[in-house]
């Protein structure tokens, strides 16, 4: 079988194909016309924006301002979740004033519900304002793949080392077609498979509505390639990453 | 034997309509089979290892495409193909897909 960690160039067979998809082959009908249109637009208002601004707009950057991002992020990712308003204030990392502003008028629109126990303050995602289901997707697909990707694995985290999302999601430079790259450090003797990864994968796949490209490394295989200064897994291990499972350090080579 | 969902990749220019030949499907899996087996040696650099599987797995799902009725020169539609030619699960041939980039 093929070593599964390698990254292997075969770049003149890539740029013979059109764009690889990642998905299974779509049947393509008349009913495929409209999506494809909307794809087409899709790349042009990316362009547009990409002229605009030095530095393109993520998903979510698009639609939100960072504090936004990241109290949605938090009462729509958990909505099940009840919140101390000090806890939303020290989770969303923001200025105590900036969080405050958001959950009131979240809360006078009636998307979140904050209810007073004794002098403390509670948030919650209100399940039955009229957009909940559809904030709770965003909140999942735009504000909270790492919750999502972090999921999936849960089940291999026991063979894992540490494993991290790389690429443009990681960066918060994702467009809609953009891909989850995630970076795997398996156990040596764990002997996971790409075929598992991607099985344990899937379902995250689904809800996130994008493919993930999981790239696969034993702990021996990685830490050869980081002493080596391998282009790949240097840049992966120089660039913005978020964690998903196990140890930031754990693929140190020198611990 | 005629896939609906290969026969609208060919409509749609991506896939060829060829009949099958049984000497070329016995070729590729000869050649697969061959690869395959070559793979295994461990005393080969593993680069080169790699190359033989990849080019197996190529062999042996061109010969399955060839079989329904079908050819394309694109590998990886050969390797997604597998999803209707031999019903692999997404976590199977997507590996191969992979491989391939």
């Amino acid at each position: 079988m093929p070593k599964m960690g390698i990254k292997t160039s075969r770049s003149a067979a890539k740029n013979a194909a059109p764009a690889p998809a990642p998905r299974p082959l779509r049947v393509v009908s008349a009913s495929a016309k409209p999506a494809r249109a909307a794809h087409l637009a899709a790349n042009r208002t990316a362009s547009v924006a990409a002229n605009r601004a030095a530095k393109p707009a993520s998903l979510a950057g698009a639609l939100f301002s960072a504090t936004q991002q990241r109290v949605l992020g938090l009462l729509f990712g958990q909505p099940e979740r009840s919140f101390f308003a000090t806890e939303l204030i020290a989770l969303a990392g923001a200025g105590s004033g900036a969080v405050q502003r958001e959950v009131q008028r979240l809360a006078e629109s009636g998307l979140v519900n904050v209810t007073r126990v004794g002098n403390q303050k509670h948030v919650q995602a209100n399940a039955s304002a009229p957009i909940f289901e559809e904030l709770r997707g965003i909140a999942y697909k735009a504000l909270g793949p790492a919750e999502a990707l972090r999921d999936a694995l849960a089940p291999l985290a026991s063979r894992l080392r540490a494993s991290w999302l790389y690429g443009s999601v990681a960066k918060g430079s994702d467009r809609a077609q953009s891909d989850f790259d995630v970076l795997l450090v398996a156990k040596n003797d764990a002997g996971l498979t790409l075929e598992a990864v991607y099985a344990a994968l899937a379902p995250a796949e689904k809800r996130l509505g994008r493919s993930i490209s999981p790239t696969l490394y034993t702990e021996s295989e990685f830490r050869r390639r980081l002493t080596n200064g391998n282009a790949f897994v240097t840049k992966v291990m120089a660039g913005q990453r978020v964690l998903l499972t196990g140890d930031e350090h754990a693929a140190d080579p020198t611990r | 034997m005629p896939l609906t969902q290969l026969d609208n990749l060919v409509r749609a220019g991506q896939l060829k309509a060829e009949p099958p030949a049984q000497s070329e499907i016995d070729g590729l899996v000869r050649s697969g089979h061959v690869r395959l087996l070559d793979a295994g040696n461990a005393s080969l650099n593993i680069e080169s290892r790699f190359d033989l599987a990849y080019n197996a797995a190529h062999a042996l799902s061109l010969a399955a495409l060839r079989w329904h009725g079908y050819r394309s020169e694109n590998r990886y539609i050969v390797f997604q193909s597998l999803a209707h030619t031999l019903k692999l699960p997404p976590e199977q041939w997507r590996v191969l897909d992979r491989a391939h980039k």
